[in-house]
């Protein structure tokens, strides 16, 4: 507690450096961290490998988020070190704070967190992969992702795949339209629509009968968007349908209706 | 409004929402609570109760001025959590309102759930502190049934003579809708003939209040409490954590009709899904936010073109606003140009497991009334919010159809439908 008013008054290196690797409070251990980041410094690297080697996760997790403000050259070393903890919560908490992911140690240590035990710590690093330059090799990788065991990983892929794009994409997007789980089957054909635009019909009308109501309402949606007027038949088909959900007839019936739309315009 | 409207109907048993009661920071019962919410007049400010010196948040919609002695006498004043008081108190306001009188119904056919998130904690604490300190023989002879989280509605069923089902549902800050969705079930599947379905809270410990500063969960804009719950406004920081309970009774239509009830709206749908993909966290797209909103819908037997209203879960977190603008956006596409969404929050702060039930009952009244009240302090959109129709303004306005929207922990989501009520 005495130490707080002494940390805001003055920064003094080795009280700061005493309170990050030996204070009790935790929020003051990350207090005095971030000062020292901000104050640099030779020492500050070795300082920050030492509590990184901290017994408390906890402490660990909240630190590697302010190595992040660290400009030096070997903060890339601090990530990779919280990127292979053994806590999983410092692991996530570093996975989601990287900066340099072309690093190439930071992207090796991305990539193996995808084989991570925890759903967790896979997903986030999945969305970190998306800040890589080398679209061609995320792409690749996340194509192996799409085997995960977690429907939430599969879909964070399928997304981010959709979002770079590119003649690789269309292949794993159009696998996953028949994935176990509608969410994912939603993302790969709405993916899909994002890059094919009109040439995703087919897919988009094999949707109408996907058991899972979410699919439907996007398959209608895109068809809606990009269908031409020999569909319209079906989808009134659909919308006439007495023993179908109102969502789903109105859904058809609007696609319909803005296909008519659109060719009359 | 499509062709289809009401089609999807046919041959349900009509549920209608005939009382209204609440204990909230902005009001004690409907006429007071309302006015302050169209007025948009927030009562967030400095913790009261406990010293928040060494915490990182200092601001909460504490409830000043709420009287038990106006609803219990002193003995259970003593014995009961202030979860439980706040809950019978929105019950006997309900039942107020309701103009309903137990020993003119059925009581086996008289039910009620309670929803709450952390339950009786403040006594929990309170006891701890006894056990630790003075030992176990200090401990209050009802300390094991205040414990419990269905307290609320015990006490409530007792005292009122409810005779019908009679417990709680706990999930987080989604609590409140769930109860409401429960009650709702217990009605349509002929169970019972009227429900109470409420959410009570009363959270603001020290314990609690430190778990939340400490996953940085809450707003630290201590220099500007009024200012600091703003959903989905760029400058947002967290929420602002608030007390009390909401309390409406629903009833089957004819069962109302035949007493002459006043009917504020119809409920016509629930739905209930999952979003758990992290303990606290949504998944980014919101899917199971979408999920309880599009199960609702169709439960409604309406389409996504019917629903007007959007009241949020919109409790100013980062995070969970951006996922359940996501998960708006991914449902209703483009239409989310023509809906009214706000955010009840932004005014009496998160009121964890009984902010459903309030929500309810403020879309209850916009519905009854033709109002949707302004989102306070909604001044800058968060691009990454991807939402357009907040309201930054009170809209006055007809209403068919309302959705209202809860989050939980663990990644509990729930959806209403409530609609304008028509003979």
């Amino acid at each position: 507690m005495s130490a707080k008013p002494e940390l805001d008054r003055l920064p003094n290196p080795d009280l700061l450096a005493e309170t990050l690797l030996n204070g009790n409070n935790i929020d003051q251990r990350v207090k005095a961290a971030r000062l020292l980041v901000k104050l640099g410094g030779p020492t500050v690297v070795d300082l920050l490998v030492k509590a990184l080697d901290d017994s408390e996760p906890t402490f660990r997790a909240k630190l590697i988020k302010i190595v992040g403000q660290l400009n030096h050259p070997l903060r890339s070393e601090l990530f990779v070190k919280a990127i292979k903890d053994t806590d999983c919560y410092v692991r996530k908490s570093a996975v989601e704070s990287v900066i340099e992911v072309d690093h190439p140690q930071i992207i090796e240590a991305l990539i193996n967190r995808l084989r991570d035990e925890e759903i967790n710590v896979r997903e986030s690093a999945v969305i970190a992969l998306e800040k890589s330059a080398d679209r061609g090799r995320v792409v690749e990788v996340l194509t192996n992702a799409l085997s995960d065991s977690h429907w939430s990983v599969r879909r964070e892929s399928v997304e981010i795949i959709a979002k770079i794009g590119g003649p690789q994409a269309i292949g794993p997007l159009r696998r996953m339209l028949k994935d176990e789980d509608a969410e994912v089957r939603a993302s790969a054909l709405s993916g899909l629509a994002h890059h094919c635009g009109a040439e995703v019909i087919e897919n988009a009308v094999e949707a109408f009968d996907d058991p899972d109501p979410s699919v439907r309402l996007e398959a209608f949606h895109i068809t809606g968007k990009f269908g031409q007027p020999f569909i319209i038949a079906r989808l009134e088909q659909i919308a006439a349908q007495e023993n179908c959900s109102i969502m789903i007839r109105q859904a058809a019936h609007n696609a319909a209706d803005r296909i008519r739309e659109r060719f009359s315009e | 409004m499509s062709n289809f409207n009401g089609d999807g109907r046919k041959n349900r048993t009509r549920v209608v929402v005939t009382g209204l009661g609440v204990v909230s920071p902005c009001g004690i019962g409907r006429e007071e609570f309302w006015k302050n919410i169209i007025d948009a007049t927030t009562f967030v400010d400095h913790v009261t109760t406990f010293d928040t010196e060494e915490l990182p948040t200092k601001i909460a919609a504490e409830i000043k001025g709420f009287n038990p002695e106006t609803y219990l006498n002193e003995n259970d004043i003593r014995r009961f959590d202030e979860t439980a008081q706040y809950a019978y108190a929105a019950s006997v306001l309900a039942f107020n309102d309701a103009n309903i009188h137990v020993d003119a119904i059925n009581p086996e056919r008289l039910g009620i759930i309670i929803g709450s998130s952390h339950g009786p904690i403040k006594t929990m604490e309170r006891d701890m502190n006894v056990v630790r300190t003075v030992g176990m023989h200090n401990v209050s002879p009802f300390a094991m049934a205040n414990a419990s989280t269905n307290i609320a509605p015990g006490l409530i069923a007792l005292k009122l003579g409810l005779k019908g089902p009679n417990y709680s549902i706990v999930s987080a800050c989604a609590s409140g809708t769930h109860s409401i969705g429960a009650a709702y079930d217990t009605i349509a599947m002929n169970r019972a003939d009227c429900m109470l379905a409420g959410g009570t809270e009363s959270c603001i410990t020290h314990f609690i209040f430190s778990g939340y500063c400490f996953i940085a969960a809450m707003s630290r804009r201590n220099d500007e409490p009024k200012l600091a719950c703003r959903p989905f406004d760029a400058a947002r920081d967290g929420f602002v954590m608030s007390e009390g309970s909401g309390v409406i009774l629903l009833e089957e239509l004819n069962h109302a009709l035949k007493r002459g009830a006043t009917i504020y709206a119809e409920l016509i749908g629930y739905g209930a899904s999952n979003d758990a993909v992290h303990v606290t966290n949504l998944s980014r797209r919101g899917s199971g936010v979408r999920k309880a909103m599009q199960l609702a819908i169709d439960d409604a037997g309406i389409g996504l073109d019917d629903i007007d209203y959007i009241n949020t879960h919109g409790s100013s977190t980062v995070l969970a606003d951006r996922c359940e603008a996501a998960a708006i956006k991914d449902l209703f596409k483009h239409r989310t140009g023509r809906l009214l969404i706000n955010s009840t929050k932004s005014i009496t702060g998160h009121m964890m497991g009984a902010s459903g039930v309030v929500e309810a009952i403020v879309c209850a009244l916009s519905l009854n009334e033709s109002v949707v009240h302004r989102t306070l302090n909604y001044e800058n959109a968060d691009p990454s919010c991807e939402l357009d129709g907040v309201t930054a303004e009170v809209v006055r306005k007809e209403i068919n159809y309302a959705l209202s929207n809860s989050i939980g922990f663990g990644g509990a989501t729930s959806s209403i439908v409530l609609k304008r009520y028509v003979e």
